[in-house]
């Protein structure tokens, strides 16, 4: 324990607890569309490209003479990098799964390279990009319940559409449906969500919370509602939980959060062994 | 070349198919009835797929000109999707009236009623609530069928039905097929590698081969000798079969 009580300690952890619960909601509700696609690893190249974004900004002043925030230049390269993902089709000659890969590396040894030009400001690109689990500024809080309403919305709305474009894509282009600019939508959505939850709560911590909740569902259910009912249910569960023990175990709280994400697997894991036996 | 008097619900004049600036097939010039049931084959790479996109739209013609005055329901090749989606047969179905609802709209009752009836016409009235991943083959191109007819199209288009069939599941499919054109709502449109069976209900053939296309009733062609060996293995195996 760290001397004082959960509870009596409530002023510490409110409001990262906020952002980690918010984090967790965008995340899953993005990891259900991500998983479904086949393209899991969506969020660890959407961490990258928010890196090159962040770097390009510190360079700017020196560069090009104009000043531009960086933050939000990470989260809009890194939504915008997932919005490129969207051009890439199924059956093209390069799968999502390959333009992923490249934007992944491409970004990550452009920030290294585009990073040598900076002096002190590259220490900071990290904290920048990674944000700090256990402390959450206004402005994470701000932007992560505008990003959470937003995805809402857009599922809401456009659900059944996003849907039948990811799941059919080429019936749905027969039958005079915008693909190409739903798919964008979708994945631009997807990569903004991520970089904001990636910014509060860390990088693995919310691929974790992208992937497994969504995976565990679907070990589970055959329904894609109930999916989406355990991958959110579950990964607000773990968000909290993983904040929770790491507080009262003083363990680092992003791993924590992992750990807790993964276990949402055990359930579908067991129903899987059971029905093969 | 027109067999209704509602005029065509497709018209191709001059239209020369391709991807980019390849040219794979014209100049084709075709009309698609509303009551026809037109079977489109020919060998692998002929352009059977390109002709369709072109005729629905989602591919523009190289050249010439394409008027449609239809709606479509299309059917792909049903191992095209990925079974990890959890659907089940009826949402499959509801997905036939996606293209036309408007946001923040939901399946109202009607359109679940309107599903099932599909989903019962073509034979899975039963199967409604099952995983769609969980039906077999035949199953799930049934399934597909009713979620092309649901929006009421008036061209049923579809990519190689019967593919990965076992000969009573083809058999079993044509005749669906068959009972869809004669309730006369919609004309059909299937491309199809194994002409047996499909000539067995077609009003209409239209063979692609060697870049040019050649249509007309499945007689008509066959007395022409426009099939020539395309389907002399087709003809036999369907004598075979009895059909």
């Amino acid at each position: 324990m760290n001397g004082i009580s959960f509870w009596e300690a409530s002023f510490l952890w409110r409001d990262p607890l906020i952002a980690a619960a918010l984090g967790a909601l965008v995340s899953s509700l993005a990891g259900v569309f991500v998983v479904l696609k086949r393209a899991a690893f969506v969020g660890a190249a959407v961490s990258q490209a928010a890196g090159i974004g962040v770097v390009g900004a510190l360079l700017a002043p020196h560069a090009l003479g104009i000043s531009i925030p960086p933050l939000a230049a990470g989260i809009l390269a890194g939504a915008g990098s997932a919005g490129l993902f969207s051009l890439s089709r199924k059956r093209s000659r390069i799968g999502v799964d390959a333009a992923i890969a490249i934007v992944y590396v491409l970004a990550g040894a452009g920030s290294l390279v585009l990073g040598s030009f900076l002096t002190h400001e590259y220490e900071s690109v990290h904290a920048l990009l990674f944000g700090d689990a256990v402390a959450a500024p206004p402005e994470d809080l701000w932007a992560l319940g505008i990003t959470a309403a937003g995805l809402a919305a857009l599922l809401l709305g456009w659900g059944r559409q996003l849907l039948f474009v990811s799941y059919d894509p080429e019936t749905a282009r027969a039958m005079g449906m915008p693909v190409r600019r739903l798919n964008a939508a979708l994945y631009f959505a997807v990569g903004l969500s991520i970089a904001v939850a990636t910014r509060a709560l860390g990088a693995l911590p919310v691929f974790a919370l992208t992937v497994a909740p969504a995976a565990a569902g679907l070990l589970l259910f055959d329904r894609l509602r109930a999916v989406f009912a355990w991958a959110v249910g579950t990964a607000l569960g773990a968000a909290v939980l993983g904040y929770y023990l790491s507080f009262v175990w003083e363990k680092p709280t992003g791993a924590t959060i992992v750990l807790c994400a993964v276990a949402t697997l055990v359930p579908g894991a067991i129903r899987r062994l059971v029905a093969r036996s | 070349m027109i067999a209704s008097a509602r005029g065509p619900v497709v018209r191709m004049r001059g239209v020369e198919i391709g991807h980019g600036r390849r040219r794979v097939a014209g100049p084709i010039d075709l009309d698609l009835a509303p009551d026809d049931f037109l079977v489109i084959a020919g060998p692998n790479g002929a352009g059977k797929s390109t002709l369709v996109k072109t005729m629905l739209g989602t591919l523009p013609p190289l050249r010439g000109a394409v008027e449609r005055r239809c709606r479509f329901g299309y059917v792909p090749q049903r191992e095209r999707l990925d079974d990890i989606w959890p659907f089940s047969a009826l949402d499959v179905a509801l997905m036939g009236l996606v293209p036309a609802a408007a946001p923040f709209s939901r399946a109202t009752a009607g359109d679940r009623r309107a599903a099932r009836e599909l989903l019962a016409l073509v034979g899975l009235e039963a199967e409604a609530d099952r995983p769609f991943r969980d039906l077999s083959g035949g199953q799930q191109q049934r399934a597909l069928i009713a979620r092309a007819l649901v929006a009421e199209p008036e061209v049923l288009m579809l990519d190689e039905p019967t593919n990965h069939l076992d000969v009573p599941g083809e058999r079993a499919a044509y005749e669906l097929l068959a009972e869809i054109h004669r309730r006369g709502r919609q004309a059909i449109v299937v491309i199809c590698h194994h002409l047996g069976p499909a000539l067995r209900h077609a009003t209409r053939l239209a063979i692609l081969q060697d870049g040019s296309l050649v249509a007309g009733p499945p007689d008509d062609l066959a007395r022409a000798g426009a099939l020539g060996d395309l389907v002399e293995d087709s003809f036999a195996s369907s004598e075979r079969e009895g059909v």
